[in-house]
């Protein structure tokens, strides 16, 4: 009898946990796993796989019965001819289409105007640009948030640790403090010129309190009886976003209090929205980051790295994601 | 009567009956693969009807080569996919974020996933099935949901046996290790 390879030996394996197994190929196998430990082990996991897979599928996923009623209703959508909108649902979705259309130029307005207290001028904070092409953060340079397209996707929290995250470009001239010259070009070209540095140096710990302003972390009515225990309104935040109109990665740096302003953030129901109803998750990567001392960084540097790199990426999928920086929050 | 042989009847003498016979005996199949597959019960039925409207259309094309049921998973699987694709950003921060949260071994805040799982093992093995790409996760959703045999699974997802026994071989190895190093970490 001709001896089985692993290969076949596996396929004989996954034919018999369906009991598909003819008498000569469980003859075979059986002979094959008698002198191959590797096969053996094999046909334990799978068979250790089976019942618990099924039984989790099954309850994730029951079964579905359907009704004649429900069938007979699928039928008639198959069956007519280019899936035809009936009238009423025709009408309702051109109204629609122009409600949302006004509320995009409303928005669009509301975001291009320039606001008294421009929150980059204000937080005097460094502010950049990368493309998403897999680089970390903060390597080339970009807009402001006081420019940012007004549509993100999704907001995404995160907490990192000051010492893991990639340098941040150095404090931002005197242009962005300038009263005379809150716009967001003048903005911009200060920030063009941090990037163009050869070497940034890091804006970590106190200093980035400093950049800050004393203003910073004002608890808001609108959000901060939604704002988690374990968030303060005076973290840091780091936010990338990326738009799905333009190629332009945002990062911008402040504190969580001002980037919630910044958002709109409100309070609903026990849930931090923004927009329409889109909400905000705060996610942690190292703990208890939050609070009067940094703890060390659990986790080596490279870690966050490399995930900032992959964030980077998603980045060009429309994504916004936020940052929280564990800078300790001032004595 | 077999359902293929009652199908293939129809299908020659009668187009709307034969469409009835496929809706009426294969809609809430169909559904159940596409809600495996996007894990999303109203794009599942969206995939599930536009599977029959792409059946309607294309009736008179279909060989007989496979049953009605493998020939409509084929197309069912190939909607998923395609919603798949464009869900792919989305997938991809999850799986950071999932990644993230499993390396620090903290809890994200509760969601629609979590609720429904019974226990902790449901949910080191969805953590594992998870880790699957698109194509191992649909080979083990195939064999081990739907209940399929190897050529069957060859057929829908449209590639030999041999790399449907190759996937499934690698899907097993991945959840077992997964699944190892969840126990280790408890």
């Amino acid at each position: 009898m001709m001896k089985l390879s692993h290969e076949q030996a596996r396929q004989l394996i996954h034919k018999r946990t369906m009991n598909r197994l003819g008498e000569g190929e469980e003859t075979k196998l059986e002979q094959h796993l008698l002198g191959c430990g590797i096969c053996r082990a094999y046909t334990a996991e799978v068979m250790a796989l089976r019942a618990p897979l099924q039984g989790a599928f099954e309850r994730r996923w029951p079964e579905t019965r359907r009704s004649n009623h429900d069938l007979a209703k699928v039928l008639r959508r198959v069956e007519s001819p280019g899936r035809v909108i009936p009238a009423p649902q025709l009408a309702m979705g051109f109204l629609a289409f122009l409600a949302i259309a006004l509320l995009g130029l409303y928005v669009t307005l509301y975001f291009s105007a320039p606001t008294p207290e421009p929150a980059v001028a204000d937080l005097n904070t460094p502010t950049f640009a990368s493309q998403p092409t897999g680089e970390t953060a903060g390597e080339t340079a970009g807009e402001t948030i006081a420019e940012m397209p007004p549509t993100p996707h999704i907001t995404i929290i995160q907490h990192s640790t000051a010492t893991s995250l990639p340098p941040l470009p150095p404090s931002p001239t005197s242009e962005a403090d300038d009263p005379a010259s809150p716009t967001p070009v003048l903005v911009e070209e200060s920030v063009t010129s941090h990037a163009t540095a050869t070497e940034p140096a890091p804006l970590m710990g106190e200093a980035a309190i400093e950049a800050g302003g004393a203003v910073e972390g004002t608890l808001s009515e609108h959000w901060s009886n939604c704002l988690p225990d374990t968030v303060l309104a005076t973290d840091r935040a780091r936010g990338i976003r990326s738009y799905h109109d333009t190629d332009n990665v945002t990062v911008v740096e402040m504190q969580v209090a001002d980037y919630l302003d910044s958002l709109n953030a409100r309070c609903e129901n026990k849930q931090l929205l923004y927009e329409v109803n889109r909400a905000i998750a705060f996610y942690r990567l190292a703990r208890s980051c939050v609070g009067v001392a940094p703890p060390p960084a659990p986790t080596p540097d490279s870690y966050v790295v490399q995930d900032e790199a992959n964030i980077n990426q998603l980045l060009s999928q429309n994504y916004t994601v936020i940052l929280l920086v564990c800078y300790p929050p001032p004595p | 009567m077999h359902h293929t042989e009652q199908f293939q009847k129809l299908r020659q003498t009668n187009h709307a009956e034969a469409i009835e016979f496929l809706v009426v005996t294969y809609y809430a199949k169909v559904f159940d693969l596409a809600r495996a597959m996007l894990d999303d019960a109203e794009e599942a039925e969206d995939v599930a009807q536009e599977t029959f409207m792409a059946a309607n259309r294309q009736l008179a094309k279909f060989r007989g080569e496979s049953s009605p049921k493998t020939w409509l998973f084929a197309i069912a699987t190939n909607l998923s996919r395609s919603r798949l694709r464009k869900r792919y950003a989305y997938h991809r921060l999850q799986q950071t974020l999932q990644s993230i949260q499993a390396v620090f071994g903290r809890q994200s805040s509760p969601s629609m996933e979590e609720a429904v799982m019974d226990n902790q093992l449901d949910a080191q093995l969805w953590a594992a099935v998870d880790t699957l790409s698109d194509n191992h996760r649909l080979t083990i959703i195939l064999r081990y949901r739907q209940g399929l045999p190897i050529a069957e699974i060859a057929k829908i997802m449209e590639v030999k046996e041999g790399t449907v026994h190759s996937r499934l071989y690698y899907a097993h190895r991945q959840l077992k290790a997964c699944l190892l190093t969840a126990e280790e970490d408890e």
